[in-house]
């Protein structure tokens, strides 16, 4: 058995504001195991950003209220480390590369400024002022860009060349797991595979553990061991990637996000079943399950809370359709 | 059945303005400070429109010397001036003169400003390079310059600063409302409807004037408050509302002199004006807000 | 970007040709004539009719204008109907007055404003957001004479700190430093808060903070700099306006600046001392925001490569 390395129970976040509560995250759990990458799979809105935002306590201040849950980081529970201790974690042992790299770094800064500056952060070994910039040339190296352009400015670079320093940044220090939030969307698709041959290089070398978050199946296919796939605030169906990209007993929800992919290996000639309707207001949630408004199999069972139905030891589904096999 | 067909388009729409509407006001309400803004200034322009009512303007300037120079009281809750004139009267009908200076150019200006902006921008090339050039020489003369040797030339009087106020604010509104129409006018529907054969006024009519519309209706807001600064500033150089007439601004150059003995005459008419103002700027503040939520801090 | 600052400045020539004119057309449709101001009402018709000829006023307008161009070019700027001396002498004298009146201004304003807006924009929603917000609404809704009246009642009247007229000791510069400090205080404050507010949400401070930087580095080294970059726009239009538009706070201390200079020309219908005077302030207010440009280039690396791009 591997060694767990983080370990979610029960999360719950809302975001709360004057005018209204918006519940992001309803009661989520997982856990990743050292080297391991999970890929959490959903719509946009599923709640699948707020869910890396609150592993890295990064949530808007104020605004974005942890409800419920724990957190275990190598054992130890993030949600009561203090600012300071937490501060420590960031950037060290959990790293994080956002959507956006044309946003995602500082436009007055030099990439190479940015890129030490993660070092200097976390500078434990002590390393001089030379050794750093060595240690930067080699990051960026590392991410494909020539040491040359360190002293260049973000809007000097292209999007895909962007996201690798933004890589680069996330990898500087070598994190135990890296938490990546839709990494190529923002990109050209020639770009995207460069980048996620990269990131997946990357990975195998430095036994970064990774949560990549996408709602790209098709990444998810590429990059990872195992596959969460998230609705509305809650993971409806959990399982390796075999369990989830194979086999007929999946969640309705699971199956529809398969159903609104094009298939070009010939045989299905079946034109694209996308599902209907739209995820439920998240400022009001159905009770019971939250994709019954839009399954094909509901009925008045749905309406009631629904628990986890395991299929096997590693798949399990959220729904009552699996719920006697439990 | 036909005409249901056909009616329903126009139905969707008036709904659809009708709600959106409604949507604003929900948004705006919420707004505390804007709310308490678009009170008071309600209160103030009330008690500017029955100013008579309150007391007649014959009163506010009749000379009542053995008065003069009184705290405020309860007979005179302003206290009264150096002629012994009321000076809580004198404010209410200061503010008649001030607010309707303040509204009228504003809305003056961005009529003629915008009209300007929104014709260079969407006829574009040598016409929009002349207008922007025009532009740019006037704004290297300050505002309360240009107004100034206006109102010089014109003569004093209340239609005569409004002229000039709406002439030195032509280039501000005439820039805004062009830099939103060039936002409007590249976009493909502008081109479909002028591949359509569309008259170019039925375009800027139907497409470009709903478009710009709420950046101008904050704008003008806003300019309210500064139009009513502009002309006190006038009124205390000297060339703005001449006496016995009372305007805000006027009010407190009259009350300069008495500044060593009653500073309170100088703070009344001041907190008239600044309270006007600030009501109108946190009025424009949640306007912008309601109008556009994207731009919402 | 030298070929950039020859070109804004050959760009000036346009800009104070059409000031002239737009001034010269205003003041030309102004009633009455120098002859009869100077005079006043002692002088006779044929007395007026001389003095308007010595001066030139009985030409044609266009006339006179261009012979007044003529004079500029040749730095000849006229003299002044009422005071006789040349125009060119006492902007030489009155712009040091006009032109550091406005900088310490501008000084104050912006410390004040730069530190309060960071401030409640990082505590925002607290007791410190909500006092230098309301301040800021209060100040930036009075009139300029106003708080400068309030100023004198304080430090002149009240305390007698400070003279309330004049600037006979440095101490003169004090409360007009104030005054307009305060006003253009309230606007950067509000200004600074909100473009803060903006920044502290954008990508790039997040990823700061992902990557360990404390909330204080995170202000200061990321967000910082960023704020501040449509700060100094509008810093640069407020001190160009300040040269202009401190004619009321001048007029109030009695300071011998521009300001009060060209008001005494219009009022009187002196239009050498008008022309000069409008002129002068036309190019300081593009001398100005050429400098605020340059300053927003080296601040700013976007900006900064595409003057150099436009060199090449």
């Amino acid at each position: 058995m591997k060694e767990t390395l983080l370990e979610v129970t029960d999360l719950v976040v809302k975001y709360k504001t004057d005018l209204e509560t918006v519940s992001a995250v309803n009661g989520i759990s997982f856990n990743l195991n050292k080297g391991e990458t999970l890929g959490i799979v959903g719509e946009t809105g599923a709640g699948k950003t707020t869910t890396a935002l609150t592993i890295l306590k990064l949530l808007p201040e104020r605004v974005g209220i942890i409800e419920n849950g724990r957190i275990l980081f190598e054992g130890k529970d993030l949600l009561s480390l203090s600012e300071r201790d937490m501060m420590k974690m960031r950037g060290d042992k959990i790293s994080m590369i956002f959507q956006d790299p044309m946003s995602s770094l500082n436009p007055v800064h030099t990439i190479g400024a940015q890129i030490a500056e993660a070092l200097k952060l976390h500078n434990e070994k002590n390393r001089t002022k030379e050794q750093l910039e060595t240690r930067v040339d080699e990051v960026l190296e590392m991410v494909g860009i020539p040491p040359s352009r360190k002293g260049d400015y973000p809007h000097q670079f292209s999007g895909g060349m962007k996201q690798r320093v933004v890589i680069a940044i996330a990898l500087a220090c070598e994190p135990d797991l890296l938490i990546a939030d839709e990494p190529t969307t923002a990109l050209d698709v020639t770009i995207q595979a460069q980048v996620l041959m990269l990131m997946r290089e990357l990975r195998d070398r430095l036994q970064t553990a990774m949560i990549l978050i996408t709602h790209d199946l098709g990444v998810v296919a590429q990059m990872c061991d195992r596959v969460a796939v998230m609705y509305a605030g809650e993971l409806v169906e959990t399982g390796t990637l075999k369990d989830i990209f194979t086999g007929e007993r999946h969640h309705p929800y699971t199956k529809g996000l398969f159903g609104s992919i094009p298939k070009l290996n010939g045989e299905s000639k079946s034109p694209l079943s996308p599902i209907e309707g739209l995820m439920p207001d998240p400022t009001d949630l159905p009770a019971g399950c939250s994709f019954y408004p839009r399954c094909p199999h509901a009925s008045e069972q749905c309406l009631l809370k629904q628990s986890d139905a395991i299929l096997s030891s590693t798949h399990t589904v959220r729904c009552r359709l699996f719920g006697k096999e439990a | 059945m036909e005409t249901t067909k056909i009616n329903a388009p126009f139905e969707v729409i008036t709904i659809k303005k009708q709600s959106q509407m409604k949507e604003i006001w929900r948004r705006f309400k919420k707004n505390k400070l804007a709310m308490t803004g678009l009170i008071v200034l309600t209160v103030m322009v009330l008690a500017a429109v029955f100013a008579e009512q309150i007391g007649t303007y014959e009163t506010a300037i009749t000379l009542n010397v053995k008065n003069k120079l009184q705290n405020p009281s309860w007979h005179h809750v302003f206290g009264t001036d150096g002629y012994g004139r009321d000076l809580f009267l004198r404010c209410v009908h200061g503010g008649r003169v001030s607010l309707f200076i303040g509204f009228v150019a504003s809305i003056a200006g961005m009529l003629c400003g915008g009209l300007l902006g929104m014709i260079s921008a969407y006829y574009g090339n040598k016409f929009d390079n002349i207008v922007m050039r025009t532009l740019d020489v006037f704004s290297a003369i300050p505002t309360i310059l240009l107004a100034l040797t206006l109102v010089a030339a014109l003569g004093q009087g209340i239609f005569n600063i409004i002229v000039a106020l709406v002439i030195s604010r032509i280039p501000a509104f005439a820039r805004i409302v062009r830099a939103s129409t060039l936002g409007v006018v590249d976009q493909e529907y502008i081109e479909a409807a002028r591949a359509g054969g569309t008259s170019d006024l039925h375009i800027m009519v139907k497409h470009i004037i709903p478009n710009v519309v709420s950046p101008l209706i904050v704008q003008t807001t806003m300019n309210v408050s500064s139009m009513i600064l502009q002309t006190a500033s006038l009124s205390f150089l000297g060339l703005g509302i001449s006496a016995p007439r009372p305007e805000w601004g006027a009010l407190i150059s009259e009350a300069k002199e008495f500044m060593r003995i009653k500073p309170f005459m100088i703070i009344f008419p001041g907190l008239c004006i600044i309270l006007a103002s600030a009501s109108i700027n946190l009025l424009g503040d949640g306007l912008r807000d309601a109008l556009d939520p994207r731009l919402k801090s | 970007m030298y070929k950039y600052i020859l070109k804004r400045l050959a760009w000036m020539i346009p800009i104070i040709l059409g000031v002239s004119v737009i001034i010269f057309l205003i003041l030309s449709l102004t009633p009455g004539d120098p002859g009869t101001f100077i005079l006043g009402a002692g002088g006779t018709q044929a007395d007026v009719d001389e003095l308007n000829h010595k001066l030139g006023y009985d030409l044609p307008a266009w006339q006179r204008y261009f012979k007044y161009m003529f004079g500029v070019v040749r730095l000849d700027f006229g003299t002044s109907y009422m005071t006789k001396l040349p125009v060119l002498d006492e902007i030489v004298a009155k712009v040091p007055v006009s032109v550091s009146v406005a900088f310490l201004g501008i000084l104050t304003s912006l410390l004040i404003g730069i530190p309060l807006g960071v401030l409640s924009a990082v505590k925002q929603y607290s007791l410190l957001d909500a006092i230098p917000t309301f301040l800021a609404i209060f100040l930036a809704a009075a009139p300029s004479f106003w708080v400068g009246l309030m100023l004198m009642v304080l430090f002149s009247v009240k305390l007698g700190w400070l003279p309330s007229q004049g600037i006979t000791s440095i101490k003169g510069y004090i409360m007009p430093m104030l005054s307009l400090g305060l006003i253009y205080g309230a606007q950067t404050l509000r200004f600074t808060r909100s473009s803060m507010l903006e920044t502290i949400r954008q990508d790039y401070v997040r990823t700061a903070k992902a990557k360990g930087a404390s909330k204080q580095a995170v202000i200061w080294k990321h967000a910082m700099q960023n704020a501040l970059l449509p700060v100094i726009t509008v810093t640069g239009n407020n001190f160009g306006a300040l040269l202009g538009g401190a004619i009321v706070t001048e007029t109030l201390y009695g300071l011998p600046g521009l300001g009060t200079y060209i008001v005494a020309g219009i009022k009187s219908k002196d239009i050498p001392v008008v022309m000069g005077g409008t002129i002068s302030l036309a190019i300081l207010f593009s001398i100005v925001m050429l400098l605020m440009d340059l300053l927003y280039a080296y601040v700013d690396p976007r900006i900064k490569a595409k003057y150099a791009g436009s060199k090449g």
